[in-house]
């Protein structure tokens, strides 16, 4: 059935649908060219009967018969929709000034992929996945699965890295404007996780604030749907002059102040509990709200500083070449450590080798030290050899535009599903399951990190999986207060209508978002105890 | 024992990272607003500074209008390229002592000398040398709808409209509706055009409008453009002019912040020339390689700069 | 031993959940608190192990204040089951019975023992389901692993409300039974919440009657049911409270020891004295070697007989008698069910040792304060 779909699609788009447009330059409209309308060989009409093959297999009744000719068929699909008009494309080229009127200014003429070739990819997609759905209701393994499943992407990877889709618009400006492509990419990815991890860590704060707390439950839930509802272009405005004038103060006097402000905040925290007992109800939750306040201002102000500082150091780390060999070998071994301790408990080597309780950690040990050591290093490029006394907090990466506000917006935006999604992971545990907990001595930190952290994770992922989606697509905003990331290309795309400039920045962006969520499943899955998971 | 020397390894390491780094002179930040022409005009200012062997952070590329101004008068950059129009009517409405003159807005020197010394008061802003271009709004047609017709400027299509030719004309709602936009051409050239023959796109730029008329989208046959706009060579357009200055004088001109230009005066000498040069086929032309070639902005600026003897190869 | 003293919970609506509370639980005995709902039960439960705050009062353990220790520390050595069974549902059956061990820091090789020794003893197999989930379990099944969790740290002191409440009643009385043989071995000071009078009545050693957090009577189950203080705890306990009394009485606690009997190899004439002797119609014949039952002999059949084995009636003996160490109830369904005036009593081996006539029954649900004279089936 789904095959049926995929192969009505594709061949619905290849002959109704213009495959590809020839472009005189970079922004004039195109002269769209259907797959049938492709002069020269029969290439172009066996594309076309291929994407019929579908609807014929879809009746074939061996199941796993039918899985391997439907996903030969969806990889056959992919690659050709790619490969077949780039071939027509280099040859339309070549006449180009034929093919318009005089006067056309004709200079760099390129084909930008049209809706037939949109198409054709989504129908061939669409087989391949119904092959693969075949496939495992006949029991073929996953690896084997998988493998089937990435012949297709890989061929089309290897035809990019080849040049044989150069022809097309979205290549033409990759090699024109794309040497900051994978920079900004990174810079897109490294703020999606920083402002994630932020975003995190106060979205489960005030989820289980919310939770716990009939009062602020209203207050809180309402407050971050209201932080959704700011346009980004206001909050990049309300923003920039505090941040402006932050990065302005000294970095010792700064510090000075902080450090006063935080023993002002903790000294009214401990006269309060010491008082609290004995206030009247209303004064008491005055004093609360008031130290509650107090001790926010300098917490927040560590907090941006320290992300902001965060993220410059992680895009040194990441793109300093003196790093690279200390970087891989930290990659390597994070890598390695979760792969230890699973071989662990799977051939039972814990007992097995003497050591290896704690032979299992040293990959750990040698991650956080390399860690460590490269964020000194980070640190120390972005810092080193400056007078303390004359270092700003701009010096730190906190100013009114850049990654600052950026990463604070982001964070902020963040937080609706996160917050939601906690609040609801631990307002849907089972009371009688915390009361047996505490029942039998678990503290209260015991009881959260142990018992409804680990039951609300599956909910709470499901908020990260959807913030961090989210992220990809508003981090593109980040451009317009100059904190680079993709949005670079898209909105300079958006702003001269250059279509080829925008699906520059757009492809990565998707091809993030995509295997982000992917990622975040995965771990998911393995962090989530089988007793719990969904079945 | 086993802690005390973890933590001995880690203040080492710290201290280590410290040392290896050098020391940084402050650079100068070059900011730009996000569209074609702003990129150039920030690349050039970008390329001609690295040139002389300074410091630049490129900062282009950063957002709007308020964006840019708000980072240069808090520090934030050092340096763009502003319209000396856009100041005028943005930039000085709260000076309580001072009401800009109607009679500036149209007028390239006086313009200029406004707004220069009115940031130079307030915010310690120096306005460098302008350019001789103009990038303002406009109208475009098509080439071969303005042979047909015979438009070439706005006397042209004045006549056009009193005549009672066809006009949809594809426009932004702030153009539409500006005192010193559709209106004022009507006014200095009079004609008059009615709610119907206008296809208001919100918050439209120029090149979506221009987009429209390309596409000859619902029967548009004119459509809003900025001057200076690279597209219209694409598009194959004809600009009508405004011989009677109708529109206010929108003259790029590198902006930089008091303290730095003070800190680096070799700056003025090295844009003024650069920027006296760029008149309107200047500006259009690298506008064009940039957005309709698809060349890289840094790349065919440095080019320009080449060619006309700026920058050494 | 655990000790109420005084003890009030006072809301700040000032609504009182628990009055003036005086309550001593004894070493080794099953405490029942019952009580229709909202009567203060489990708030005392709780205050046990300080989930809930005394307002006034002091609860003492082992004569030590419970507010002297950290309630974290209190709770780690109290076992706690409750009707939900509350097991962590991401930890496999192994680690939920380990939980207060791992609190205590036991080591693990301990703690692996002690996890098996108590799965064991609930009788879920850990081998088979010491790495499952919880719900890959039957309730029942669950319930048995609360009970073990409950156990875990080998805690004095047990505090369990309703743990058998998710079961159906089937599963429930088998539960019960085993928890009660277990409670044999293990000897736990237990303070057992619930609402049925029927599992107060099987599992108690005494029972606190609550209503409206004050205490009306506090006695063992058969004194509780021979004489309710007032009406209230009268209609609690049910109008057929002497039918449950008969659950706590043994039958070799109720027997007559000399009934009408005569050994398998006596003459007519013996027999015939022998029914004379006890105004009875009918008498028991027993094996002259072992004493073992052998069937029964009546009035009418001997007239028409040549000798004894020709008048008397075979039957097997655990078709017609009582073991010693069943209960009344269950001597009386006998009774009813073979319209009997007198039923045989066996021992282990099938040796005659007595009768229970329905008169003798009713007398002694009828007289007060047996319990001095009988024990429990369960005795100590």
């Amino acid at each position: 059935m789904i095959a049926f779909l995929g192969g009505c699609f594709a061949s619905f788009g290849f002959f109704f649908l213009p495959v590809i447009e020839v472009k005189p330059n970079r922004l004039a409209a195109g002269l769209p060219v259907g797959l049938l309308e492709i002069p020269g060989d029969m290439r172009y009409l066996l594309l076309f009967l291929l994407a019929l093959t579908p609807l014929l297999l879809a009746f074939l009744g061996d199941r796993n018969r039918r899985g391997w000719a439907l996903v030969a068929v969806g990889n056959l699909l992919v690659i050709l929709t790619l490969y077949l008009p780039a071939l027509a494309g280099s040859a339309y080229l070549v006449g180009a000034e034929a093919l318009f009127e005089a006067g056309t200014r004709i200079s760099n003429p390129r084909i930008l992929t049209s809706a037939g070739i949109a198409a054709g990819l989504a129908g061939g997609y669409t087989v391949l996945f119904a092959g693969l759905l075949d496939l495992e209701g006949s029991g073929a393994s996953r690896l084997v699965r998988g493998l089937a499943g990435a012949v297709g992407a890989l061929v089309v990877v290897m035809m990019l890295a080849g040049g044989t889709l150069d022809v097309y618009s979205i290549m033409v400006e990759y090699h024109s404007r794309g040497e900051t492509l994978a920079i900004r990419f990174l810079e897109h990815i490294v703020f999606v996780l920083v402002a994630l991890a932020a975003g995190l860590i106060a979205g489960i704060a005030l989820g289980l604030w919310a939770s716990r707390d009939a009062k602020a439950e209203d207050a809180i839930l309402y407050a971050v749907g209201i932080i959704q509802t700011i346009p980004s272009l206001a909050l990049f405005g309300i923003l920039l002059v505090p941040l402006a004038r932050l990065g302005d103060a000294r970095f010792l006097s700064l510090a000075r102040d902080w450090l006063l402000l935080a023993l002002i905040a903790l000294g009214a925290g401990l006269v309060l509990r010491r008082l609290h007992a004995r206030l009247p109800e209303r004064t008491r939750q005055f004093s609360l709200v008031a130290v509650f306040i107090l001790a926010l201002i300098p917490l927040a102000l560590l907090a941006v500083l320290i992300i902001a500082f965060g993220f410059e150091v992680v895009l040194t780390i990441l793109t300093m070449a003196e790093l690279a060999l200390l970087r891989s070998l930290t990659g390597f071994a994070i890598f390695v450590f979760p792969i230890f301790i699973s071989a662990g408990k799977r051939f039972d080597l814990e007992r097995k080798l003497p050591h290896y309780r704690r032979l299992r950690f040293l990959p750990l040990l040698v991650a956080a030290l390399g860690g460590l050591t490269l964020l000194a290093q980070g640190a120390g490029e972005l810092l080193g050899g400056r007078e303390l006394a004359a270092l700003t907090i701009r010096d730190f990466g906190v100013s009114g535009i850049g990654t600052a506000p950026a990463i604070i917006a982001l964070t902020l935006y963040s937080l609706l599903p996160l917050v939601r999604n906690t609040y609801a992971g631990l307002k849907n545990i089972d009371p009688a399951i915390i009361d047996s907990g505490k029942g039998m001595g678990f503290t209260a930190a015991q009881s959260f990190f142990r018992i409804e952290l680990p039951l609300a994770f599956p909910v709470i992922m499901a908020g990260v999986r959807n913030a961090a989606i989210s992220l990809v697509g508003i981090a593109a905003v980040a451009s317009i207060i100059g904190a680079g990331a993709l949005g670079d290309f898209i909105l300079l795309g958006v702003n001269s209508t250059s279509i080829d400039q925008i699906l520059l920045g757009t492809v990565p962006a998707v091809l993030l978002a995509v295997f982000l969520d992917g990622g975040l499943k995965v771990l998911e899955g393995l962090l989530t105890s089988p007793g719990i998971r969904q079945a | 024992m086993k802690k005390a020397g973890l933590w001995l390894l880690i203040v080492c390491l710290l201290a280590s990272a410290f040392g290896v780094a050098s020391a940084q002179d402050s650079p100068i930040r070059v900011g730009s607003k996000q569209f074609t022409e702003q990129i150039v005009l920030g690349q050039i200012i970008v390329a001609a500074l690295e040139d002389a062997g300074l410091d630049v952070v490129d900062r282009t590329n950063l957002g709007g209008t308020q964006v840019n101004r708000d980072a240069l008068v808090n520090g934030e950059i050092d340096i763009y390229a502003e319209y000396t129009g856009t100041a005028l009517y943005n930039y000085f409405n709260d000076v309580p002592w001072y009401d800009i003159p109607q009679e500036a807005y149209g007028h390239r020197v006086l313009g200029y000398a406004l707004v220069s010394s009115l940031d130079a008061a307030i915010n310690d802003l120096v306005w460098l040398a302008p350019t001789p271009a103009n990038n303002t709004y406009a109208f475009a047609v098509t080439a071969a709808f303005a042979e047909e017709n015979g438009l070439y400027s706005v006397i042209d299509m004045a006549d056009y409209v009193n005549d009672g030719g066809f006009v949809y004309l594809a426009t932004g709602d702030e153009f539409a509706q500006r005192p010193d936009g559709i209106a004022s051409f009507e006014e200095t050239y009079g004609f008059d055009l009615t709610d119907d023959q206008l296809l208001i796109i919100s918050n439209a730029t120029p090149a979506q409008t221009e987009q429209a008329l390309n596409e000859g989208a619902n029967n548009v046959n004119f459509a809003m453009a900025y001057s200076t706009d690279g597209a219209l060579m694409a598009y194959n357009f004809v600009v009508l002019d405004d011989p009677f200055g109708a529109q206010p004088i929108y003259a790029p001109t590198p902006v930089i912040r008091g303290e730095v230009i003070r800190a680096n005066p070799e700056i003025a000498g090295i844009l003024n020339p650069i920027f006296r040069a760029l008149d309107n086929v200047a500006l259009q032309t690298l506008n064009a390689e940039v957005e309709v070639e698809g060349l890289n902005p840094a790349d065919a600026v440095r080019a320009w700069l080449q060619a006309s003897g700026f920058i050494g190869n | 031993m655990i000790e109420f003293k005084d003890v009030i919970k006072e809301y700040p609506n000032g609504f009182r959940a628990v009055d003036d509370l005086n309550l001593t639980v004894r070493d080794g005995e099953i405490c029942v608190l019952i009580g229709p709902s909202g009567c203060g039960k489990t708030t005392a439960l709780r205050m046990v192990n300080r989930l809930i705050d005394v307002t006034r009062g002091e609860i003492l353990i082992d004569g030590q204040p419970n507010d002297e220790f950290e309630p974290e520390v209190l709770r780690r050595q109290i076992g706690y089951a409750i009707q939900q069974i509350g097991l962590l549902p991401h930890m496999t059956i192994r680690d939920n019975v380990a939980i207060v061990p791992r609190l205590l820091e036991w080591d693990e090789e301990r703690i692996r023992q002690r996890v098996d020794l108590l799965l064991d003893m609930v009788g879920i197999d850990p081998s088979i389901h010491g790495d499952k989930y919880p719900r890959q379990l039957s309730g029942g099944q669950q319930q048995r692993v609360g009970v073990a969790r409950a156990l875990g740290a080998d805690p004095p002191i047990m505090l369990m409300d309703e743990p058998f409440g998710a079961v159906d009643p089937i599963t429930r009385a088998i539960l019960q039974e085993e928890f009660l043989q277990i409670q044999q071995e293990v000897g736990k000071t237990i303070i057992f919440v619930t609402h049925d009078i029927d599992e107060a009545i099987y599992m108690g050693d005494r029972i606190a009657l609550l209503r409206a957090g004050r205490l009306v009577q506090y006695d063992t189950p058969d004194d509780l049911l021979a004489m309710p203080r007032d009406d209230f705890a009268r209609e609690f306990v049910g109008a057929d409270r002497s039918l449950k009394r008969l659950h706590l009485i043994s039958v070799k606690d109720s027997m007559m020891n000399n009934v009408p009997c005569c050994e398998h190899d006596a003459t007519l004439a013996e027999v015939e004295a022998c029914l004379e002797r006890h105004h009875s119609d009918s008498a028991f014949v027993v094996d002259a070697g072992n004493g073992k039952l052998l069937g029964w002999v009546e009035k009418t059949a001997l007239a028409e007989s040549a000798s004894l084995a020709e008048a008397m009636r075979h039957a097997p003996a655990a078709s017609i008698a009582v073991p010693e160490d069943a209960t009344a109830r269950e001597a009386l369904s006998v009774l009813l069910s073979h319209s009997f005036d007198l039923t045989p009593v066996i021992d282990a081996e099938g040796i005659l040792t007595g009768g229970v006539s329905i008169q003798r029954l009713q007398d002694l649900v009828e007289a007060p304060g047996i319990h001095a004279t009988m024990q429990r089936e369960r005795g100590r």
